[in-house]
């Protein structure tokens, strides 16, 4: 019995897999899976809005589909599917060629908190960061992330094509960003 | 088996203190309110003072378990673990809906399944069900869970019945989560006849918004508690009471309405039952 659930589970998380069903049941097997995947769609947007969009503009549908695929190979170590889904869609990520994609998401992981790339800050930053109580981390970029980050929300706000949104490259000077938490609300602040 | 609790709410350990809090001050929704169906997994942890708090309100406690594969395997640690959480609140009962809601350690919540359609399936539940009984010294009683994929021979209403026969237990009747079953198996919305093994066993009914869909050119149901309750759902329910008789009760899990909504649900699932008793 544990093996059908299995089965049906996998299946459910691969767009491409035969539905491993009776002939009857097909039709309401791919109503399913695609309600799994849309949600799956719809955490990536939510926690990442960023990174989603331009995985969209760069690859169509194949973040969320390999986000989907990965999430039975994450049954034994993530506890709750938002952390599935985190782990799933940050290996695609990893995984993409388009370097812009991979900065963001770093910028964006590191908004949530999230992030293996940042350092704390150093007691120079911290000076500049006198009014910052919590403890902040600090993202060092190869370029101008911050200028990056705010050309994809323009477009994105305003429905650009996948065609520009394609054209966003990573430019200007390296920066460090810090990211500090105040009234519930996270900031990224340019430190260097 | 019944206890006649009367009408309660679906809340949570992050929202019942407040509830007590709106209680105590006189709120007319939480006045309408008699006993509460909290929402436990395993791991949380009470707040503070919960027990008199609710003693303070008159509110007698069910514990909805979450994350219990009553259709898998089950994990009797964490069964009792979760005895220790509710023993302080001297639950009336325990409940948890069908299925496999922990995928190895991978805590499914939306993406939950339904349970295999299958009297073999039934009859492992029903096992599951026994040994939680045991290991929580309680009566643990099963829900129909919200279903988008079905497969087995069974429908859930027999499904349900065998259960509940084989495990001697109660049964929650989720009113949306049978009307979604039967929209999402591309079955006749029904409410089982009045012969149906299962209502004398029926111990509380559910009752949260739900709205239906289209996914790839058919109908989906899709769980919304906090959704204002359809009309059509109203006479399932109603249709449902005059099926179990005397002593039901009824739980209202619409978590996250708006206040209106909450009010509007509760006076009018309060006028249902009253003009019952």
């Amino acid at each position: 019995m544990t093996a059908r659930y299995d089965a049906l589970l996998c299946a459910l998380y691969d767009p491409a897999a035969p539905p491993p069903v009776p002939a009857d049941r097909v039709a309401r097997f791919e109503i399913e899976r695609t309600r799994r995947i849309l949600d799956i769609a719809r955490l990536i947007s939510t926690q990442w809005p960023r990174t989603s969009a331009l995985a969209r503009a760069w690859s169509g549908d194949d973040a969320v589909h390999a986000t989907a695929r990965g999430i039975p190979g994450l049954r034994a170590t993530a506890q709750s599917f938002a952390d599935a889904v985190d782990a799933a869609f940050a290996t695609w990520v990893v995984a993409n060629d388009a370097t812009v994609l991979r900065w963001v998401h770093r910028f964006e992981q590191a908004k949530r908190g999230k992030s293996d790339a940042t350092r704390p800050p150093t007691a120079d930053e911290l000076r500049r960061l006198t009014s910052v109580s919590d403890p902040a981390r600090v993202l060092d970029a190869p370029s101008d992330l911050m200028q990056t980050v705010r050309t994809v929300d323009f477009l994105t706000a305003r429905g650009a094509t996948a065609e520009m949104l394609r054209q966003i490259a990573l430019s200007g000077p390296a920066t460090s960003i810090a990211f500090f938490a105040r009234g519930g609300q996270v900031y990224a602040v340019p430190v260097g | 088996m019944r206890a006649d609790l009367g009408l309660g709410i679906g809340l949570t350990f992050d929202n019942v203190m407040a509830a007590c809090e709106r209680r105590l001050a006189g709120d007319p929704t939480m006045a309408m309110v008699d006993y509460v169906n909290l929402g436990v997994r395993f791991d949380d942890v009470a707040p503070a003072g919960l027990a008199s708090r609710l003693r303070e309100c008159g509110w007698p406690v069910v514990i909805h378990a979450v994350d219990i594969n009553l259709s898998g395997a089950l994990v009797p640690d964490e069964i009792k673990r979760l005895g220790e959480v509710g023993a302080g609140l001297d639950p009336v009962w325990y409940e948890e809906d069908l299925g496999i809601w922990v995928w190895d350690r991978l805590s499914l919540g939306l993406h939950h399944m339904p349970p295999l359609l299958t009297e073999d399936g039934a009859l492992r539940s029903a096992e599951n069900v026994r040994t939680c009984r045991e290991l929580l010294g309680r009566p643990f009683n099963v829900e129909n869970p919200p279903v988008h994929y079905a497969e087995g021979d069974l429908d859930m209403w027999a499904y349900l019945a065998i259960v509940a026969e084989a495990a001697d237990c109660g049964i929650i009747l989720d009113s949306g989560h049978m009307m979604g079953f039967h929209i999402n198996t591309d079955s006749r919305i029904v409410v089982a006849p009045a012969e149906w093994p299962g209502w004398a066993r029926v111990t509380e009914m559910h009752i949260s918004g739900f709205q239906v869909i289209e996914v790839l050119g058919s109908p989906m149901w899709i769980d919304v508690h906090p959704a204002p309750l359809p009309p059509g759902q109203l006479d399932w329910v109603g249709t449902a009471l005059g099926r179990v008789g005397d002593g039901v009760t009824v739980c209202l899990e619409q978590d996250g309405a708006s206040e209106r909504v909450a009010h509007e649900s509760l006076a009018t699932v309060r006028e249902m039952i009253g003009v019952r008793r």
